[in-house]
């Protein structure tokens, strides 16, 4: 994973997060939108996004993943640690490991 | 609000609270006055001066401001995970966080013993960085954060047996550095402020030597700490991030 900084994210956000709430086991479907929205929220291209896309092609750096994992810990429950989020390289290597995380 | 966001004047959240830890103490009873002054509702950790913190909390209501005590033995791992959701479920979600809580267990480093060398970077250090990963969770969802952590003029300069006081100060400014640069993009500011000689328990029965070696000629007073706490915590301290303000009549100029 790239550990640089990259530029700005262009977030808009000023949600705060509130009491974690565990929901019934998303589908697969659930976290891909959760992970696309989130990375768009985030600041990557809307274009750009497709399961397939690296997050080093959506600028997508070590920050913006670790409160992709924040956000997922909120909305699912399911606590991602640091060496989970470093072998991640694709959007769908996201989406596959959260669903797993999320039905066990 | 975008990081990109100057607007001027900048804005801070509505909701939330500072949390002072070792509140009970001179610097921070005087932080936590400050920044109730500001507006904050704060939450004044302390170890073990109970009285005292209670006394700062009626200083701050008295004056029209919100304020809880709220005790941790910082030295214990689990503890200031614990503080932080305690602080949250009094005051909400914390926005400005100053590390203060601090102790010394002096002696010369040939005789310094292992309790006494981890005891301090525990509370002096560890302690600081396991509230800023709690913390720095709920202030990057929200684009705006304030992270202060005290330090000393002895992380930066030296003081005869003071190695264990001294290796955490000077740990809590790299610290302080490296989580600045992590985090400066999304309006979270972390920043230290490293006091001289000030008037204060810890000092007590040692200044009268020490003042003719200060510029100033004089020990610094908590309240004159508390006020560069107060701008670093500030919605105008924006773009201050990764520094040290030196608080010490002109010691290490």
């Amino acid at each position: 994973m790239n550990h640089q900084l990259f530029p700005a994210a262009r977030s808009t956000n000023h949600r705060t997060p509130g009491e974690t709430t565990t929901v019934s086991t998303p589908t697969r479907e659930d976290v891909e939108t959760l992970v696309l929205s989130s990375l768009e929220e985030l600041g990557a291209e809307s274009d750009a996004l497709n399961p397939t896309a690296t997050f080093e092609d959506l600028d997508v750096d070590s920050l913006d993943l670790a409160e992709l994992s924040q956000i997922v810990e909120e909305q699912y429950g399911v606590k991602l640690q640091g060496e989970d989020v470093a072998k991640l390289r694709t959007v769908e290597d996201a989406v596959n490991l959260i669903t797993e995380r999320a039905a066990q | 609000m975008s990081p990109k966001d100057t607007s001027w004047p900048p804005t801070r959240p509505e909701d939330g609270c500072a949390l002072v830890t070792g509140g009970s103490g001179a610097i921070g009873a005087a932080t936590v006055k400050a920044l109730a002054a500001d507006g904050w509702p704060v939450v004044v950790h302390y170890g073990r001066g109970a009285e005292r913190a209670q006394a700062v909390v009626a200083a701050v209501e008295q004056a029209g401001g919100t304020a809880v005590a709220v005790a941790a033995d910082l030295a214990d791992p689990a503890a200031p995970e614990q503080l932080l959701a305690d602080a949250v479920a009094a005051l909400g979600p914390v926005r400005v966080l100053v590390n203060n809580a601090g102790i010394t267990r002096d002696n010369l480093a040939m005789q310094l013993t292992d309790d006494e060398w981890q005891s301090v970077i525990d509370v002096d250090l560890t302690a600081a960085f396991r509230l800023i990963r709690p913390a720095l969770k709920t202030m990057i969802r929200a684009r705006w954060g304030r992270i202060v952590n005290v330090s000393s003029v002895i992380g930066l300069k030296t003081n005869p047996g003071q190695a264990n006081y001294a290796a955490a100060k000077a740990g809590l400014l790299g610290l302080t550095r490296s989580v600045a640069a992590e985090v400066a993009r999304r309006n979270v500011t972390v920043n230290a402020v490293a006091p001289g000689f000030v008037e204060s328990e810890m000092t007590e029965g040692i200044l009268e030597g020490l003042v003719d070696h200060i510029p100033a000629r004089r020990a610094g007073r908590p309240e004159e700490v508390a006020a560069t706490i107060r701008f670093l915590a500030s919605p105008e301290a924006s773009y201050v991030t990764g520094s040290t303000l030196v608080v010490d009549g002109g010691l290490g100029a």
